[in-house]
């Protein structure tokens, strides 16, 4: 089979991928401020979710990896931990300012695989979570090991930036914000657990089951249940408000 | 004729009408009235500061006292021990805690007290503070790689 898309991959500079990631989350940050703008929320509410949510994606991101290895020099950004930032800053902006709660966690939930989406194509650059060994018509080799590779990390930047377009759809033409954050977390731990099947980090390790794979399931089954705990809290201040 | 009594008898017109409360004139009275009117106020300025100080608080006393022990013990080379991987792991998961709830505690005392320089005063602290640091770990990051590739690594 010829090689119609034979790319080479320069050995990048770091600050690239930091650059990338910060910016692909400032970017999610913006879509979720269009959306909670459009849903009717007040401006100062917005402000200050985004401050808090920004802030949390970031220590957790951060702080998750050390948490977890219990090693301090582990220390890096991960997408599971900015998921549980972003997780815990809507829940507690939720509850700060009482505003639009179903639509604000709707938009931060639909704005999460938009910036997991763009972020991964730091890891394209950079030269990391790349795929399996692989010969086809896109195949992606890197000067450090000059392996043709599956591009998984492009891949993934496809599905992602598709999920959310997806849950962007589902929120403004149905108008249930709940609904539409369930399928979209369902959508991404799907998408995030098939997609690893295709990292060279999972095919070296022999292992039915790999460390990402675990961490995806957790956060998405800690989503859904922290979404119907929420939901029920607002049915139950909708029916207190309908006597 | 009563005051009711006229209230009643003028009808809707009375909604126009200015009519003084019947305050008692002995002078006594006045002063306990006065400092209930300005009890409020000075309620919610404590718990205003109450909020301020407890965000200070959990954001300099979190961070510092569980993870700079823990930073310092790393360097020493003690951090090879399970106990050490342990305290790492709380002290990391308590730190980010007491981090954000500052931030959480800040933004509630922004938002209930919209006039409070104090809280206006921590925000622009806390938001400068960590635009510096995002800015610290990228060049840190640029000149450790800079570093490294100087060495030939």
């Amino acid at each position: 089979m010829t090689n119609m898309f034979n790319v080479s991959i320069a050995n990048m500079r770091f600050p690239i991928y930091s650059t990338i990631v910060i910016g692909s989350i400032i970017l999610g940050i913006v879509m979720a401020c269009i959306i909670m703008y459009r849903e009717g929320l007040k401006r100062s509410t917005i402000i200050y979710t985004c401050l808090l949510t920004f802030v949390c994606i970031l220590v957790f991101g951060l702080g998750l990896n050390v948490t977890l290895t219990g090693n301090l020099r582990s220390i890096g950004f991960t997408g599971a931990g900015g998921a549980l930032g972003l997780l815990i800053g809507a829940c507690a902006s939720i509850f700060i300012h009482r505003d639009h709660e179903e639509e604000m966690l709707a938009s931060w939930v639909v704005s999460a695989p938009l910036m997991y989406g763009l972020a991964k194509t730091a890891c394209h650059v950079a030269g990391c979570c790349y795929g399996i060994p692989y010969h086809g018509r896109v195949e992606i080799i890197y000067e450090s090991d000059h392996i043709s590779r599956f591009p998984v990390q492009l891949t993934e930047s496809a599905v992602f930036t598709l999920i959310f377009l997806i849950g962007l759809i589902l929120l403004l033409a149905t108008s249930k914000p709940i609904l539409t954050s369930k399928i979209v977390i369902a959508m991404s731990v799907i998408g995030k657990f098939s997609l690893d099947y295709l990292r060279a980090s999972h095919y070296e390790s022999e292992t039915a089951l790999s460390e990402n794979q675990i961490l995806a399931l957790c956060m998405g089954i800690l989503a859904l249940v922290l979404i119907n705990t929420l939901d029920r809290i607002f049915l139950k201040k909708k029916g207190i408000k309908n006597g | 004729m009563d005051k009711n009594q006229l209230n009643q008898n003028i009808g809707p017109y009375v909604q126009t009408v200015n009519v003084e409360p019947e305050v008692p004139s002995e002078p006594g009275t006045q002063n306990i009235i006065q400092p209930e009117a300005s009890a409020e106020p000075s309620e919610s300025k404590k718990l205003e500061r109450l909020l301020c100080f407890l965000s200070l608080g959990l954001y300099i006393l979190g961070p510092s006292v569980i993870s700079i022990p823990l930073y310092l013990l790393e360097i020493v080379g003690v951090s090879e021990t399970p106990v050490m991987s342990v305290l790492s792991s709380i002290g990391s998961a308590l730190g980010s805690i007491s981090y954000i709830a500052a931030w959480v505690l800040m933004i509630i005392a922004r938002v209930k007290f919209k006039k409070s320089v104090f809280a206006k005063v921590l925000m622009w602290v806390y938001i400068g503070i960590f635009a510096v640091s995002v800015l610290a770990v990228i060049i840190l990051i640029i000149s450790c790689i800079e570093f490294l590739r100087s060495c030939g690594l």
